[in-house]
Parts: C-alpha cells; structure tokens; sequence
C-alpha cells in the first residue's frame, strides 16, 4: 500500500511540472468547455428574446392592397416595410442570403378575393433551414392566423351563424414540462460535456505515466523496484484519476458561476446550481473518473508510442458516450439495472439532479460500487500487463 | 553473489542466451564483456527481474530471481541502459523516489539521499530538474539512485556509455568504493579496456554462451594471446565461427 502512495504522489508531482499541460488539463478545457457553451447558448437566447419583446420591422409586398392586415401585423408587434422589395422573387433571395429573416407577400387579387368570398392569399417567405428565419415566420403565421379567424368568426355572424360551430375541436397543448426539466433536455448535453472535460483532463497524465514513462527508459529501473505490480498501477490510476476529478470540479464551478449570467428564466427554463447540488453532481461524476484513467493505463499498456496512445484514446472516448447516446435516442427512465453499467448509470444521476428530482439512495450507491468495480476490473487487466515482461516493449 | 547456471532467454526464433553460466563474487567487479547483441544486457535484465527466463537457473544473493523476484529487487541496485531519470524532477526527487520505492522512510530517507548526493558529489545539480542534465550528469544522478539504499548487488550495464574520461573516472571510483563496503558488482560493456581496467573478474559472452571466465591472466592464457583486446577478438571469433 506504502509504493502505491508514493507511486501516486510522485505522479501527481511530476504532471504538476509540466505547467503548460497541467494548465491545459484543469483550466483549458474545464474552464473553456462550460463558457464557450454557455456564451452560445446566451447569445441564442437573447436574440429568441429580443424577437419576441422588440417590435420588429419586415418587409411586405402588396400591403397596400390589404390596410386591416397591416394593422393586426402592426399589433403584433411587426412594423411592416413596404418599400425594401418590389417583387417576390428579390426578397426570396434576400431571405435566402439571411438578409432580412422573412417577409409577407400579399397576393394582387387580394383585396377582389376578400370580396367575393374566395380564399385570399398570403404568402409567408422563410427559410426553414435558419433559426432565427423560423422565429421571424412563426411570428408572422401567428398574426395573419389571428386576422383569418376574426375575420372568419366576423363572416359567420353575418350570416347569423355561430362562430363556434365552425370550430367542433378545441386542440389545447398541456407541456408538462418544468421550467426545471426543460432546462435538462437544454442541458442534455451536460453530461456529455462533464464526461468529456474529464477525461480531458487526466488522459495526457494517464499516458505519460504509463508509455511515457517507457519511452522515457524510465520504467525499467522503476520495475526493478520491490512493490507489487498492482500497486505500481494503481498509484499511476489513481493519480490521472485525482486530474481528472479536479478537471471536474473546476467544469462543475464554472457551469454553477456561469448560469447565473445566462436569462435562463425568461426564456422558461431554471437552472438553479446551488452548492449542494454542484456537490452532488460532483460525486455522481467523479467515480467514472477511475474507469477512464483505468481504461486508459490499460489501452497504453499495449501502445509502442505516445502517439499510438493517443489514437486509441480518441477511439475509447466514443466509448462512454454510447450509453448516453442509447438514451437519449431511446429513452429508458430511471431504474436500478441501469446503474449498473457505467457512464450510464453517471448520465442519468446527473440528469436527475439538474432538473431537481430526489436520487434514490440504492441508486446512487450501486452506480458508485458498479463503477468502482469495473475500474477494478480495468486496474487488475493493467496490473497483468506490467507482470508480463512485454511492458518493456 | 549472482550464481547464472545453463540460463536460456529467446525472443521468438532468436536466442538471446543459450545456456549461459557465470558467477560473480561479492566484494568484486565483474565484467560481462561482450560484442553488441551478445546477451549482455539480456542477462542483466534477467537478473533484475525485468524479463522472464525460458531456462537454467539465475540466483542473487542465495534468491532464485523468478520465484523470489521481490526479494531480490531489495538486494539489486540497478543502472539501466541510457539511465532513465525523470526530467521533471531533480536530481535529488529522482533519487529520493527509489529510495522511498525501496522501504526508506522520513528522516532516515533524507540522510540517505543527502548522503549519496554528498558521495556522488552532486550537489551542485542536485536541486536541478533533470531535463538539462549532460550525459554524465544523467549516469551520476542514476548512479546514486541505484545504490541509495545500499544495495548488496549492484547490475550496471554499460555505464560508461558516452560518458568524457573525468565522468568514466569518476564513476569507476564510485563502483570500486562500492566493491570495498563487500558489494557485488556485475558490469556489462562492450570495451574492453574499460572491463580490464576495472574488473577482477572478466565474463566474455558470444552469442549467448560463456565464453571465457576468469580474470585478466586467465584470459591471456585461454586466448593464448598476449594482449587483452587481442583476447577479446579471438574469443568472440572463435566463439561465432562455431556457433555458424
């Protein structure tokens, strides 16, 4: 147990020298990750905001033809612009180009179509490929919607009809959704993310300890040494292990401090991160730590160069994330077989906890023993390795 | 003491060592003389445990090497080829590690470790990262770290490697103070004059057999030459042209 300690303190020394690696594994990508995300995703929903609070102006062709039109788009909000486009097929294209977001076309015969009772077209030019175009055009079939229904409710009063006859169905939408579990399908990626960073963030120490240090021509003399193979891993496990769970940590303050600066509520979703559940997520998280720095120990046992390391080690960081692919493609809910299998069992504790919902205790437990187990699994495969003397390459 | 009997290693078709036997006395230097690729450091590496051998018998201080291997790495001070220091800790972090790895503790770890680096005089690069350390630095550095917790045998192969003479001198001095304190020194090189000028006792290895055994006047008289490097030549010629 004595070399296992020593293995893991000088490891953890020796990485800690190496400043520039060691800047990048805890700050880069945990600090990075977090607000390069959380700044994409403000500036979306800022400009989701702004849309629908901002009277905005678009451009309309024919709207002379249709004045009542123009006042209820007015109501809603849009300003329209009858002088931008003469024809169609010039704003087509600017909306196409994204230069203006979309625009209304009102047929010639508007105004003769109204009269006469027959159907009078508008036309709404989007395109449906962009985000904010899609925005601009719901908008717009919202308020020429509105305008059809009163005036079709208008047209059957005339006729002495009631207006609700025309309308057998009333199609409500009940969202079941929370602001809190809106904000987990958001932030599905959240785990994804948590994984990514940390395993980010121990990966290079995971390796220079283990064919680093063979490249190096230091692990000869280190295996002339008398601790017990299973030691001399572990130390090396448990020190890429203690990386990445500062990786984490670092990611899961970042995440917490930067949601607070994100108009998460006007745009209904919550995301509270108080301590506890920072904390939480943290200890969720930070088991699967083991199961990456073991994997890793293990695929560079059989790697002839860092290099090579590298390579299997992008390949095995697809590996994790199947799980959570599965789920979200498929989703399963929570249940206790589930938190047997790792990164999984992670995925699903993580998202649990962001959308506020109580962990069951058996849960959380397996999901830790299950993780710790395979690590175990992945520690005792790289003990193996180092006993065999093909280590030496 | 280190007692090689018949030992026999192979890597796929090619056989390293083809029943090598020698022994090696404490309170000796001996040199395991040989050209490259004789099985030189193939043998050392067994001998620390490194590698596993397919045959015979390898024996350090009375311990079998393959059944007692932790037992023997307690015993063995080794010096591998090309040192292999980590550059990102001193001179001093790199020695205290293996003495730590070697059961040395607290107090009694660091009076060792200042001893060597006093010994070895190292301190003007001690608290140096190795990473700018010269070749004679390195094997000083590795040196010290091979015999900080006072090893019984000590397995150095080819130490001299690219060292300046004032590095050679100084390290022989350091290995023949290590032959007085009664340590059994096995020392592998492919140059003779350096074997000669150091060693009581010359092993010649050829293609993985023993060939000659013994010291500087015993050599002479098996080779029947009346120089050592002749020796050596006719010894490793005449040991390859019956082998083909």
């Amino acid at each position: 147990m004595k070399g296992l300690f020593i293995v893991w303190l000088k490891e953890l020394a020796d990485s800690a020298r190496d400043r520039r690696g060691t800047f990048g594994a805890l700050l880069g990508a945990p600090l990075g990750m977090p607000l390069l995300l959380g700044a994409t995703a403000f500036w979306i929903l800022e400009d989701r905001l702004d849309e629908i609070v901002e009277t905005v102006t678009m451009p309309v062709i024919g709207g002379h033809a249709a004045p009542n039109l123009m006042a209820q788009l007015r109501g809603a909000g849009i300003d329209p612009d009858h002088d931008s486009f003469a024809d169609r097929r010039s704003l087509a294209n600017a909306v196409r180009s994204g230069e203006v977001a979309a625009g209304v076309v009102v047929a010639e015969d508007f105004g003769e179509a109204l009269q006469s009772g027959a159907p009078a077209r508008v036309w709404i030019v989007s395109d449906a490929s962009s985000i904010s175009s899609g925005i601009a055009a719901a908008r717009l079939h919202e308020a020429v919607a509105s305008y059809d229904a009163a005036l079709g409710a208008g047209r059957l009063l005339l006729r002495g009809v009631d207006p609700l006859a025309a309308r057998p169905i009333a199609l409500l939408t009940d969202d079941v959704s929370t602001p809190r579990s809106r904000t987990a399908m958001v932030l599905g990626m959240m785990t994804y993310i948590l994984l990514f960073v940390m395993i980010i963030g121990g990966s290079q120490v995971a390796m220079d300890a283990t064919v680093g240090e063979r490249e190096r021509g230091s692990l000869e003399p280190l295996l002339a040494m008398p601790v017990g193979r299973s030691a001399l891993v572990a130390g090396k496990i448990f020190a890429a292990a203690s990386y990445m769970a500062t990786a984490l940590a670092v990611c899961m303050g970042t995440v917490a401090v930067a949601s607070r600066w994100l108009p998460l509520a006007q745009a209904g979703l919550s995301l509270h991160l108080g301590f506890a559940t920072v904390a939480a997520i943290w200890a969720a998280m930070a088991p699967f730590a083991l199961v990456a720095a073991g994997a890793i120990t293990l695929l560079s046992s059989f790697a002839k160069t860092l290099k090579e390391a590298w390579t299997y080690n992008g390949l095995a960081m697809l590996l994790p994330t199947l799980p959570i692919v599965f789920v979200v493609a498929k989703p399963l809910g929570v249940s206790l077989p589930l938190m047997l299998v790792p990164s999984l069992s992670q995925h699903l504790l993580v998202t649990q906890l962001v959308k506020g919902e109580a962990v069951d205790p058996i849960h959380f437990v397996t999901s830790v023993a299950s993780t710790a187990a395979v690590a175990a699994l992945l520690g005792f495969a790289a003990a193996l390795r180092y006993r065999g003397e093909r280590i030496l390459g | 003491m280190i007692e090689v009997q018949g030992l026999v290693k192979r890597f796929g078709s090619v056989t390293a060592l083809d029943r090598a036997s020698f022994a090696a006395a404490d309170g000796q230097i001996t040199g395991l003389l040989g050209m490259n690729g004789a099985g030189k450091s193939t043998a050392l590496r067994i001998l620390s445990t490194a590698l596993q051998k397919d045959g015979g018998s390898a024996r350090v201080a009375g311990l079998d090497v393959a059944t007692k291997p932790l037992e023997v790495r307690r015993r063995i001070g080794v010096l591998p080829h090309g040192a292999g220091l980590y550059d990102n800790l001193s001179a001093r972090e790199n020695i205290a590690y293996h003495a730590a790895l070697q059961g040395l503790r607290g107090a009694a770890r660091k009076a060792r470790v200042d001893d060597t680096i006093d010994r070895l005089n190292l301190g003007s690069f001690a608290d140096r990262r190795a990473k700018g350390f010269s070749q004679g630095q390195r094997i000083r550095v590795a040196l010290a770290r091979a015999i900080v917790h006072q090893p019984s045998t000590l397995l150095l192969d080819e130490p001299t490697n690219g060292l300046d003479v004032l590095a050679i001198r100084a390290l022989r001095e350091v290995i023949r103070e290590r032959r007085d304190a009664g340590c059994c020194v096995l020392f592998s090189s492919h140059v003779m004059q350096e074997v000669a000028a150091l060693c009581d006792r010359i092993v010649i290895v050829a293609a993985g057999r023993v060939v000659v055994d013994g010291d500087a006047q015993a050599v002479l008289a098996q080779t029947g030459c009346d120089d050592l490097e002749d020796a050596f030549v006719a010894a490793v010629t005449g040991a390859l042209a019956s082998a083909a």
